[in-house]
């Protein structure tokens, strides 16, 4: 009885030394390494892109509009909204409260400091052309106003030039050397 | 004695202390390098240092490895100063980076943005090798310590031993190699780690000397050791004398001529002329770092170091007298047993030395050899405990190389096995350490630890995970100075047939969709039906008004002025009737189809 | 001394800390100067650079250059210059035009008297100099992190950001084609971002000439984005982009372009032309040659 006990406290202190070992390595990874993008405050304009999306028919580039062709994909300025919203669009009665919201509000109501550092080239436009889809890299998280950026990291950005992830797309072999996305 | 040492080291250090300060904060600047040489003072501090630790090791571990008598006191001393030359040997190197932040890219080993250090690169190795004979030095010396209280351990030194022998020379090899890969005209030679190593030795040599004098004895053999070793060194002068056509020639008279003077007795037996002679030899071979590492300075004894130079050299040479006489200090006084920790001789020679551990062996029965008697090397005892450690060390290293010949950081760079082999004897020799000790630990049960120990081992096992984890994360990136924001409007330029595709695709698909017609799923719903874009509606109408309209709004669409070039709406316009006539063509198909 | 051994040990340990804090506090070697540096200043060091003659290179003929021998080269593209030493005058404009192209810094006054500048190119002789961007390069085998790496089509690449300033790629060049920021040119007041698709660098890191990567870069993103997904591709060849110290010549006496395509003024320029490169890199593949002569 008491040698199964000792037993016991013995394959105890075994687990307890692993489990610490193993937990201060993925603690210092985790206050080490990048920190999380951080949750973007809303803005002055409440923006739903449930309501916005293929439910509607609209794709991404519609305000992103540079998703298709430049390396930012850019955020819709006041006028790429008013392209729509110049008539009331639905019977809804928050249409009115969207539409006077809409008229005071600045030129680009969603100016933002851009996460990725300054030596990362990434060209959205590139991405595109080669059929990566938007969904691939920024989830379907966006349905919530989530920006995906969770995933990003030089990691998962090799592990696709790799050919590591997305093996079912069947994208081109991607560049994987320094130069190619770093200056 | 010991008062006047501490404050000799510390009217050293604190100076030192300070000049290591501003050197870290302000970084390459400070002392003295140019564009032509780019290393100075901490790399030549460096190799000197690194060279003193293997005095140590030669001592006590290949001393031990060819059954050469040593007495305790003088291995453990030796072993101790190993330990403490280690520690400023690598400070130096951390402190001259330009962003010594970023020291954890030299760590071979994947991080965690699937980035890998270049291991076809000397400092690599040298990270490595270092840092595991670092590792090494303290097991073998804390081992030692123990074998008092725990006579079983001592079946485990010789094997450590052999297996310090070759790193001390792989360790000094690999720091001549920082200098013998490259293209400096002067750091050219073959004969570079056997230079390399024999300075090392003969530093070492004369430190070691330079402590058993402040312990108040002797060790003839030492002293006659480091007479042979200055001729040695005289003989690689004078061949690099040859070659080059150059020589550090007050180097030379400190560590090449002066040491002779040992022959004479009056010198060497009198205590100050023994440390006179061991000063020389020190002071020579540092010059001769400074010489090689600084190979434009001409004469080095015009060598201009200003006082950041001089206030590193306090540094290492305070902190050593520090950290060495007080640690000695300490486990003399601290330990049990004061006096005879570190097997207290009182000012013995060596042949008495001699004769006690020959009797304290005989006591314990280990088999020695009689002289002439050849033993088999793999019917040895050593042998026996490192084989199978051996086996495992072998084995990973044989998985890490394939490991890291796989690395896909490497696809472009022309890498093979050659370059990683000098990575592979401190990753063998530190797995088969590890592999060792924790063999004698849980199954051959040689040794116990405290509640104490067994605490200070957990800890220090979660701090290295911890570091593992820091090494791999990597530290974070800065972040940008810039700001998104919307699309601003382009230059005025023509617009190629592909980049009016994208637009189209981007502006107006949402409501004429991406073939010309309208968006169904957008239009029907949401907004009013847009005009029909057929070949005889845009051909009514005629180019210049449909710019326009692109520009200026119609009906239900705002003005794009201000968002695209007439240069895009131009593309646009024509991308619109290269669409419309696409749409015409495939209706006729469709037609043609439906009619047969 | 009156004190025991415990309040010796504290003070002295006090007394180093103290001592270790003090040696890094920041001393102002130049007080922040608050505006940007001038143009003048820049154009002034150039100045000063030009006056101060540095040793003309000893070339020797090299056969022109052809693939990369690295596994993974580009069989299409392989970037270079040639500098026409027949037509260049010593004027120093490409300098000028690469400093401000690459927001390359400006050096405090006692570097500048020992001519130390941080010029990626110098004027060596009368022969604009820069990294060679070679085949076989010296700095890139001996760098601890990767961050001096060849890219496939060519060029001699330095992510500064992998940089740990060891400075072993300096040691190892040959022809000290590198620089290495000893100053923290953004805090001293010397460097200015002119061109805003080059990062400036950080204090601690090597730097030398890239070829204008970004410009390299930037036409082959646009090249790319501007393909149908499907459609057989066109492979990017680099045509039309041309380096800043190119562009800037007066005598069009650099030409840079692609050794491997046949269109390239590169190729077209240096065909009758006997190529040299200094003594010291002839045997290291270099891509940016000279030329003399004809043949």
């Amino acid at each position: 009885m008491r040698r199964e006990k000792e037993k016991k406290s013995r394959l105890f202190k075994w687990a307890a030394i692993c489990f610490a070992v193993v937990f201060s390595f993925f603690l210092a990874d985790f206050l080490m390494g990048e920190p999380r993008v951080p949750e973007r405050a809303v803005g002055s304009i409440p923006f739903d892109h449930a309501l916005h999306g293929d439910s509607i028919g609209l794709d991404c580039a519609a305000c992103h509009t540079g998703s298709r062709a430049s390396a930012n994909a850019f955020m819709p300025s006041k006028a790429d909204c008013m392209d729509c919203h110049r008539l009331p669009l639905t019977e809804n009665p928050g249409i009115e409260t969207l539409d006077s919201v809409l008229a005071k509000a600045d030129d680009r109501p969603w100016s933002h400091k851009r996460h990725l550092p300054d030596h990362v080239v990434f060209h959205h436009g590139v991405h595109a052309a080669a059929g990566v889809a938007c969904a691939d890299c920024h989830g379907r998280g966006y349905m919530q106003n989530r920006y995906g950026a969770e995933l990003f990291n030089m990691q998962s950005c090799l592990k696709c030039h790799r050919g590591e992830t997305f093996k079912e797309k069947g994208f081109k072999p991607a560049a994987t050397y320094c130069a190619a996305c770093h200056r | 004695m010991f008062k006047y040492l501490m404050l000799a080291g510390l009217a050293l250090f604190l100076p030192g202390l300070y000049a290591l300060g501003y050197s870290i904060f302000e970084g390459p600047s400070a002392w003295m390098v140019d564009s032509r040489t780019f290393w100075g003072t901490p790399i030549s501090l460096f190799v000197f240092w690194i060279g003193l630790a293997h005095a140590g090791t030669l001592l006590s571990a290949i001393f031990l490895a060819l059954e050469i008598k040593l007495d305790r006191r003088t291995a453990l001393i030796a072993e101790l100063s190993t330990l403490v030359c280690l520690v400023f040997a690598g400070i130096f190197p951390l402190m001259h980076l330009g962003v010594v932040e970023n020291f954890y890219m030299v760590m071979p080993l994947l991080d965690a943005r699937g980035n890998f250090a270049n291991v076809g690169s000397p400092l690599v190795w040298d990270f490595c090798c270092i840092a595991v004979y670092a590792l090494l030095s303290l097991v073998f010396f804390m081992t030692h310590l123990k074998t008092r209280e725990i006579p079983a351990l001592d079946k485990y030194r010789k094997p450590m031993a052999w297996l310090l022998f070759p790193l001390v020379l792989w360790v000094h090899t690999v720091v001549s190699l920082d200098f013998a890969t490259t293209f400096v005209p002067q750091w050219r030679g073959a004969f570079f780690p056997v230079y390399f190593i024999a300075g090392a030795i003969f530093s070492g040599l004369a430190l070691m000397n330079l402590l058993l004098c402040s312990e108040g004895y002797r060790v003839r053999l030492l002293e006659r050791l480091q007479l042979i070793f200055s001729w040695f060194m005289c003989a690689i002068w004078v061949w690099d004398l040859m070659l080059k056509g150059s020589l550090c020639t007050s180097a030379f008279i400190f560590a090449g001529v002066l040491p002779q003077f040992r022959m004479i007795a009056v010198i060497r037996e009198n205590k100050w002329g023994r440390i006179a002679l061991s000063l020389s030899v020190l002071i020579g071979l540092f010059l001769e770092r400074l010489y090689i590492v600084s190979p434009d300075f001409g004469s080095c004894a015009a060598s201009p170091l200003n006082w950041i130079d001089w206030g590193l050299i306090a540094f290492s040479v305070g902190g050593f007298v520090l950290l060495f006489f007080g640690i000695r200090r300490y486990l003399n006084w601290k330990m049990e047993g004061a006096g005879s920790y570190f097997g207290e001789v009182d000012g013995t020679d060596l042949a008495d030395a001699e004769q006690q551990e020959l009797e304290k062996e005989g006591a314990r029965g280990i088999a020695k050899p009689r002289k002439g008697f050849y033993i088999q090397p793999w019917a040895s005892e050593e042998y026996h405990v490192l084989r199978l450690p051996l086996l495992v060390g072998f084995a990973f290293a044989l998985v890490y190389s394939i490991w890291v010949l796989s690395q896909s950081v490497f696809a472009n760079v022309e890498f093979s096995f050659a370059n990683i082999v000098p990575l592979l004897y401190p990753v063998i020799a530190l797995v088969t350490t590890v592999t060792l000790y924790v063999r004698a630990y849980f199954v051959e049960q040689a040794f116990t630890l405290s509640r104490h120990e067994k605490w200070a081992s957990v800890i220090v096992l979660v701090l290295v995970a911890a570091c593992a984890g820091a090494f791999f994360a990597g530290g974070s990136s800065q972040n940008s100075t810039n700001t998104i924001d919307s699309q601003s409007i382009g230059v005025d330029a023509p617009v190629s047939q592909s980049h009016a595709r994208l637009l189209w695709n981007t502006r107006c698909a949402t409501c004429h969709g991406v073939d010309g017609k309208f968006n169904e799923k957008f239009v029907r719903e949401f907004y009013p039906v847009p005009q029909k874009l057929d070949v005889q509606r845009l051909d009514s109408l005629g180019t210049d008004s449909l710019v326009k309209v692109i520009l200026n709004g119609r009906a239900n669409m705002n003005a794009y002025a201000g968002r695209l070039t007439p240069s895009e709406a131009l593309g646009l316009v024509n991308y619109m009737q290269t669409l419309a006539k696409q749409a015409t063509e495939s209706a006729k198909e469709g037609d043609n189809d439906s009619a047969r | 001394m009156g004190m025991d051994r415990r309040e010796f040990i504290k003070s002295c340990s006090l007394v180093a800390v103290m001592g270790l804090l003090f040696g890094c506090r920041k001393i102002p070697l130049e007080e922040l100067a608050g505006d940007l540096p001038s143009l003048k200043r820049f154009e002034d060091e150039v100045k000063l650079a030009l006056s101060q003659a540095k040793k003309s290179l000893d070339l020797v003929k090299i056969p022109t250059p052809g693939a990369l021998k690295i596994p993974g080269a580009s069989t299409l593209n392989r970037f270079g210059m040639a500098i026409d030493l027949d037509s260049c005058d010593g004027c120093g404009k490409c300098i000028l035009a690469c400093n401000l192209e690459n927001n390359v810094p400006l050096v405090p006054n006692e570097d500048a008297a020992r001519g130390r500048f941080m010029h990626w190119v110098d004027m060596r002789g009368s022969a604009p100099f820069m990294c060679a961007h070679c085949g076989n390069a010296p700095c890139e085998r001996v760098c601890p992190t990767g961050a001096a790496n060849h890219t496939p089509d060519g060029l001699s690449a330095m992510m500064y950001k992998r940089c740990t300033g060891s400075r072993f790629c300096g040691a190892n060049c040959p022809v000290q084609a590198r620089k290495f920021n000893f100053n923290d040119a953004q805090k001293l007041g010397l460097a200015r971002q002119f061109n805003r698709e080059v990062p400036l660098r950080d204090k601690g890191v090597m730097e030398k000439c890239s070829l204008c990567l970004h410009r390299l870069q930037n036409d082959r993103l646009k090249f790319k984005t501007s393909l149908t997904v499907g459609e057989t591709a066109e492979e990017w060849r680099g045509r039309g982009v041309k380096t800043a110290c190119a562009e800037a010549c007066p005598k069009n006496a650099i030409i840079f372009g692609n050794w491997l395509d046949e269109k390239s003024p590169l190729v077209k320029l240096t065909k009758n032309r006997v190529l040299y490169a200094p003594r010291e890199l002839a045997d290291l593949d270099p891509s940016v040659v000279f030329m003399r002569g004809r043949r």
